[in-house]
């Protein structure tokens, strides 16, 4: 049985222009004709190829102009804690965090399940929409502890990353992380603010941080549309 | 406040930990919670609360008179997909890491052979031009369902022999070992992506579905490049888990 068809070579082979950085975001990807030309194959067959690209996310196209590569997605380290904000930050794009939801609240038994604390125990949620080149792309929810972050009402979480206010004010070194990553059907309490339906799909990501001390210091649920991030690890 | 994690939730921790390593495997029966109390040196109120909570969960379950086992697997259960870093573990690619957890994982070769002149290829194992990979595509079962499709990669040079192994029987880390370039060291990217057409059929898929997309290349003692996968899983019923230590 054929796996590797000419269709998928050829979008490989447009892929590794785009990885190579012989084309670059916003670059228009070279023409039908040129591309049958140059890999020896039928038009259909490099129309095919180019729409896996573009059903990936890896180029996008303009109405009777053709394709054109899309941006990248965020890196997102799987193998050490970094912020979110930091990393959305450190890349080209226009970023914006808004506020959606910051008040306090006490453990229910859903966020019992997962933080496995006390009822009862006071918790300060966070819900931020993260915005990316004008683009709502996910939608954040933290759960931190009141007794681990006493105060942080007084932060201003559109301008700055929760870790770094952790790291800063509270002197919270975050040790250890269990993420996972699973993809459901959006949910109406964020899907309507990522221009979704609940008919599509999102990528939800969720975990908890602990300390150094194994404290929980955060659960977090992150709700994003798909393609936008990666997880990328390099081991040592 | 000083605020510790209770004992229990400690104890739950470290079995589900060593479920999750293959410790503990399916079906097998797990220490009693008199050894656990004398082991651990806590109360058997609190081994027995940890035990009647992963009841609970769904994890364990409890044999009147012969003890307490790992719950069987059932048929739709949650698969899990993990990279994970802990200290002193040996690092492996992810299948080799479901291996580790105690189940079997059967491949099903749906291609190979030598490719030339794919410059994606050429520029993820870092090959000059022209210079040939083998490439060998599977399909990655446990308990006899299709998780996976596997395009992998390796560089001709380091492997002269390679056509001659049916790797649906013989495990290609052992035969890259045997060449003395056993991959040793990883990177990794993992995507969400819709499936693409050539994969549903091999892996079950329909339209509208899911995988994982990985893509990792693994180098050897001596820092040469070794393997290029590309690696789709499912979805559905599964899970991509990552346990982080933070450098």
């Amino acid at each position: 049985m054929k796996l590797m068809t000419l269709d998928l070579i050829v979008s490989e082979e447009v892929k590794y222009m785009i990885e190579s950085g012989l084309l670059k975001p916003g670059d228009k990807i070279p023409s039908e004709r040129d591309l049958s030309e140059k890999y020896n194959v039928q038009r259909l067959t490099v129309r095919s190829g180019l729409q896996i690209l573009e059903d990936a996310g890896v180029i996008y196209s303009k109405p009777r102009s053709g394709y054109y590569v899309a941006n990248p997605p965020i890196k997102k380290i799987a193998d050490d804690i970094v912020s979110t904000t930091s990393e959305i930050q450190s890349t080209n794009n226009e970023f914006e965090t808004k506020i959606i939801k910051f008040t306090e609240k006490e453990i229910d038994k859903y966020l019992y399940t997962e933080m496995k604390l006390p009822l009862g125990t006071r918790l300060y949620e966070l819900k931020r929409l993260r915005i990316l080149n004008g683009e709502p792309i996910s939608m954040d929810y933290s759960f931190i502890p009141k007794y681990v972050t006493p105060g942080l009402e007084k932060f201003n979480f559109e301008n700055e990353s929760l870790y770094a206010v952790l790291e800063r004010e509270y002197n919270v070194h975050l040790k250890r992380s269990e993420q996972n990553i699973v993809v459901i059907k959006a949910e109406e309490n964020y899907c309507y603010d990522l221009n979704l339906t609940p008919q599509d799909y999102v990528v939800l990501q969720s975990g908890i941080v602990y300390d150094q001390n194994g404290q929980l210091v955060e659960f977090s649920e992150t709700y994003s549309k798909v393609g936008y991030f990666e997880y990328v690890t390099k081991s040592k | 406040m000083e605020y510790k994690i209770p004992l229990y939730i400690q104890l739950k921790q470290l079995i589900l930990e060593r479920i999750a390593d293959g410790e503990y495997l399916p079906g097998e029966k797990i220490p009693s919670e008199r050894e656990m109390a004398a082991t651990y040196k806590i109360n058997r109120m609190t081994v027995k609360n940890a035990v009647n909570s992963l009841v609970e969960d769904g994890i364990l379950y409890k044999e009147k008179n012969v003890g307490v086992f790992v719950c069987k697997k059932k048929a739709n259960r949650l698969y899990t997909f993990r990279n994970k870093e802990k200290e002193g573990e040996v690092e492996s690619s992810f299948s080799a890491k479901i291996q580790l957890s105690g189940q079997s994982i059967e491949s099903e070769v749906l291609e190979k052979g030598m490719v030339n002149n794919r410059k994606y290829v050429e520029y993820k194992l870092g090959l000059d031009e022209g210079e040939s990979a083998y490439a060998l595509h599977r399909l990655r079962k446990v308990n006899r369902e299709t998780i996976s499709l596997e395009y992998c990669y390796v560089p001709a040079k380091f492997f002269p022999d390679i056509d001659d192994h049916n790797f649906e029987k013989a495990s290609l880390y052992a035969y890259m070992e045997k060449q003395n370039h056993l991959p040793i060291v990883f990177e990794q990217k993992m995507i969400v992506e819709k499936a693409r057409r050539p994969f549903m059929k091999p892996m079950g898929l329909k339209e509208d579905d899911y995988v994982y997309a990985l893509e990792f290349i693994g180098k050897d003692a001596q820092g040469n490049i070794v393997e290029y996968t590309q690696s789709y899983l499912k979805c559905d019923y599964s899970i991509y888990q990552f346990l982080i230590e933070s450098k």
